[in-house]
């Protein structure tokens, strides 16, 4: 390869990896499929944007020659990432559902093929070309099986993205997705021998050698894999040879159905289909593909399919009238027909436009199929652009839809049942994401339950991002028996002082929303969580934890561990706030409960001094520290300093634990990047515990 | 018969009944001539601007048609109604927008329904234009249609 071609390939993958996830990044800020931002960045890297506002330099970054290069690169993608959807589906997801859902996943394939098929009525006069690979057949086939499809992986993402997998919905979506695939890519291969056969004698030739190879393939590649599992098991890892084997057999079977007729995508998506199903083996595996297909070929299959989008094309009103009546069709027949199905199946309605949403998903997998028509010759590029935007806008619009459809509270936290008592309790919820923090937590928020555990309440909660792997499986009900590892500490912890907490692992893209939505529907009293350093600057009240502060509808306290071990002696700096006043009433708890000493240090300017300021504060501390059972009387100092933060930093030193309000005052509202100093939080010498009183 | 089995059947016949409908009705329709592709341009009597040969890109999709003159500019136009095909021996195309008609006239080509050359009558606001339209002997008729990527289609023969 001469070096300035390599050159130029290098800096346009470069450019394709960031672009996308810049792109999947910013589209999952707004809660979209990271998968939508991919696609679009593909496009914007094409003729449609970049060629568009820089015809020059799209023309030097992608210059023709490099064009077959990447195509190459993007189909070596697709096949493998083929065989990973092959790979991940389970025949167990068929065997467990009843009639219903393999009804529903027929007729939502049936239905938009139907419609498909009967658009090419209305468009073969007006946006295809006379050509023999345009024959009104090929067309019509064609056009039904690209309405037809489902985005098995990104519907399975969304579903675990908003904890929807465990649900009736989940499963039944994600059942129908995976039969939908395969009928799609059975489908596919049907339209394709057909749009490539020259005669009869051509497609009888076709039929006969996919026949073989398919009894190939089960009985002879399917016993050979076993034993490559075997071998595995055997060895107890994934060796590279066996990697090596598992690849030439991908190669091989795409290679086969590529020379039969019915294109190399079949033969890719069948050997996955055929390997062992849910074994260690399996999920070795797919993690070890899964990254570099999913992270460095698949977005130069986005890349490539965006250089072949010229959305420029439609230049006419009419065009883009047809545009959005084949997205009106695609939704029609996809949305439509798997919500009347899964209806007339006798779910509810809320629930069957559930499914036909989630359903309407097309993602890569459409862009999949309409590379192959292009590359057939079936659609013109017009029609390929209209296509890829119909994929766009129905991927895109599954999520808005699905939360208007379905909103969370449908399938969230069950809220138990006597929300009085509930009310009376002290319910503490503790998000967990560092595994070590969890036991100084639970230790902290047990000290302030104190000990009647009849009247406290104690939820810890992972949220981890979604996984692929787990994505894909999500329809299966496989009993999770082993803790969650990021809560074990907190709740080994528990188990040793004798406290009962309710461990909740829930998958999320945004934590902050989640924390606060979990604390809303449990009706939690406070949220008590750690900090972590952010990434950017050295805030500790910004970020996730502003977030929480700003949106939880719950008193929240933010604890800097700085190795406490016992709060004996507590700090409690007062000025008279709402967050002072609950950090009296925190400090108040751990004095019952603990036995602390608590001092509620109360800073006056100097010469400045106001009696009824100081006896409105004295009367606070008193209120909180007057219960009943109350057995080391607070201290309660008054002092004159010119920084009520130095004079804190200055007396801290003595304490264990210093409890702090949030507040001007002290530096410490909380905010996005912290560019205030912060400097209680940031240099006090003992931990802290910071509290927000909540706003109602 | 549980519902299920009962939407099943139903759906399935609808499939087969509409395919039926779809294909039998699909059998009778014609999309237009396939034009899309380089051709190279030989001018009769030529627009003040242009040379005596060119070349002329024309994006299709169906009805609606991009041709782009090099040199010269890009006219986006539509089918007329009331077309012939070249399957029927001649094919007679009216493409128009609101300032430009062009007349495009050719014979049955070896691929039927694809003429090999064609006779653009050209009308427009600076004149009426006259020109021949032929495949590259290159193989360069379904280059690729990115912008960027397209091949400099002027290095085609010129007849």
């Amino acid at each position: 390869m001469h070096v300035n071609v390599l050159l130029t390939v290098l800096i346009q993958i470069a450019l394709i990896l960031a672009l996308s996830r810049i792109m999947g990044m910013l589209f999952r800020l707004v809660q979209q499929p990271q998968v939508v931002g991919e696609m679009l960045a593909g496009i914007m890297l094409g003729p449609s944007l970049f060629g568009l506002l820089a015809p020059n330099l799209a023309a030097h970054v992608f210059p023709p020659a490099t064009i077959p290069l990447l195509n190459i690169l993007s189909q070596v993608g697709v096949i493998f990432f083929l065989f990973l959807v092959g790979l991940e589906l389970d025949p167990k997801l068929l065997r467990n559902r009843g009639h219903a859902a393999v009804v529903i996943s027929h007729v939502s394939i049936i239905a938009p093929f139907l419609l498909g098929a009967g658009l090419t009525l209305i468009l073969y006069e007006q946006v295809f070309n006379s050509t023999p690979a345009m024959r009104f057949t090929s067309v019509a086939l064609f056009m039904g099986a690209a309405m037809s499809i489902t985005a098995f992986p990104v519907l399975a993402r969304i579903l675990t993205e908003r904890n929807l997998h465990k649900t009736n919905v989940g499963a039944v979506a994600i059942t129908c997705a995976a039969v939908d695939d395969v009928t799609a890519w059975c489908m596919l291969a049907f339209v394709v021998a057909f749009a490539r056969a020259t005669g009869i004698r051509s497609a009888l030739a076709t039929a006969c050698f996919s026949v073989t190879y398919i009894i190939v393939m089960f009985l002879v590649v399917r016993p050979l894999l076993a034993r490559i599992e075997a071998i595995y098991e055997r060895q107890g890892r994934l060796s590279q040879n066996v990697v090596a084997a598992i690849l030439l057999l991908v190669l091989a079977s795409a290679f086969t159905t590529e020379l039969i007729g019915i294109h190399a995508l079949f033969g890719a998506f069948l050997m996955g289909a055929m390997m062992p199903k849910g074994t260690r083996f399996i999920r070795h595996l797919s993690e070890k593909l899964e990254d570099y297909t999913v992270v460095l070929l698949l977005p130069i299959f986005f890349a490539y399919t965006g250089l072949k989008t010229q959305i420029n094309l439609l230049n006419h009103q009419e065009l883009w009238g047809i545009t959005a009546l084949i997205i009106a069709v695609a939704c029609a027949g996809k949305f439509g027909g798997s919500t009347i199905a899964a209806r007339a199946c006798g779910l509810p309605w809320r629930e069957s436009a559930a499914i036909g949403i989630l359903m309407n998903t097309r993602g890569l997998m459409e862009l999949v199929i309409l590379n192959i028509g292009r590359e057939l010759g079936v659609i013109t590029d017009a029609v390929f652009a209209m296509m890829v935007i119909m994929a766009l806008v129905t991927t895109a619009l599954t999520t808005p839809i699905l939360h208007w459809v379905y909103p969370e509270r449908l399938f969230g936290p069950v809220v138990p049942a006597a929300k009085t008592a509930a009310k009376k309790m002290f319910s503490v919820l503790i998000p967990v994401s560092d595994p070590s923090s969890g036991a100084p937590l639970i230790r902290l928020a047990s000290t302030l339950a104190g000990a009647d555990a009849s009247g406290t309440r104690l939820l810890a909660l992972h949220l981890r991002p979604p996984v692929d792997h787990e994505a894909y499986r999500s329809g299966l009900d496989e009993v999770v028996t082993a803790t969650d590892p990021t809560l074990e500490p907190l709740l080994n912890k528990a188990t040793e002082i004798g406290m009962e907490v309710e461990p909740i692992t829930l998958t999320s893209i945004d934590v902050a929303d989640d924390i606060a939505a979990v604390a809303r529907v449990r009706q939690v009293n406070f949220v008590l969580m750690g900090f972590h350093k952010p990434v950017i600057g050295h805030a500790i009240l910004g970020g996730t934890v502003h977030r929480v502060m700003s949106s939880a509808p719950a008193d929240v306290g933010i604890f800097v561990n700085r190795g406490l071990d016992g709060s004996r002696r507590i700090l409690v700096p007062y000025l008279g706030s709402s967050h002072d006043r609950l950090a009296l009433e925190m400090a108040s708890r751990l004095a019952k409960s603990g036995g602390a000493q608590v001092t509620v240090l109360h800073v006056v300017a100097p010469d400045r001094s106001n009696n009824s300021l100081t006896l409105g504060a004295k009367s606070a501390v008193d209120r909180a520290f007057t219960e009943p059972g109350q057995q080391n009387p607070v201290q309660f100092k008054v002092i004159e300093h010119d920084s009520p933060v130095a004079a804190i930093l200055d007396a801290a030193k003595e304490y264990d634990l210093v409890i702090i309000g949030v507040g001007e005052e002290w530096g410490l509202e909380s905010q996005v990047f912290g560019f205030r100093p912060q400097r209680i939080a940031q240099d006090c010498p003992t931990s802290l515990l910071i509290v927000r009183k909540h706003a109602s | 018969m549980s519902r299920a089995y009962t939407v099943y059947i139903l759906t399935a016949a609808l499939l087969v009944g509409g395919m039926w409908l779809v294909l039998k009705h699909g059998a009778r329709l014609r999309a237009p001539d396939d034009l899309s592709g380089a051709w190279t341009l030989r001018w009769e009597k030529p627009p003040p601007e242009a040379l005596k040969t060119g070349t002329l890109r024309v994006d299709q999709s169906g009805r609606f048609f991009t041709l782009h003159f090099d040199p010269g500019p890009a006219l986006s136009l539509t089918l007329a109604t009331g077309w012939t095909s070249a399957r029927q021996g001649t094919m007679q195309m009216k493409l128009k927008n609101d300032k430009w008609t062009v007349a495009c006239s050719g014979a049955r080509g070896p691929k039927g329904a694809t003429p090999e050359e064609l006779m653009l009558d050209i009308h427009g606001p600076s004149g009426d234009f006259l020109a021949f339209a032929s495949r590259p002997r290159e193989n360069v008729a379904k280059a690729p249609n990115l912008n960027h990527a397209d091949p400099p289609s002027g290095e085609a023969n010129a007849r």
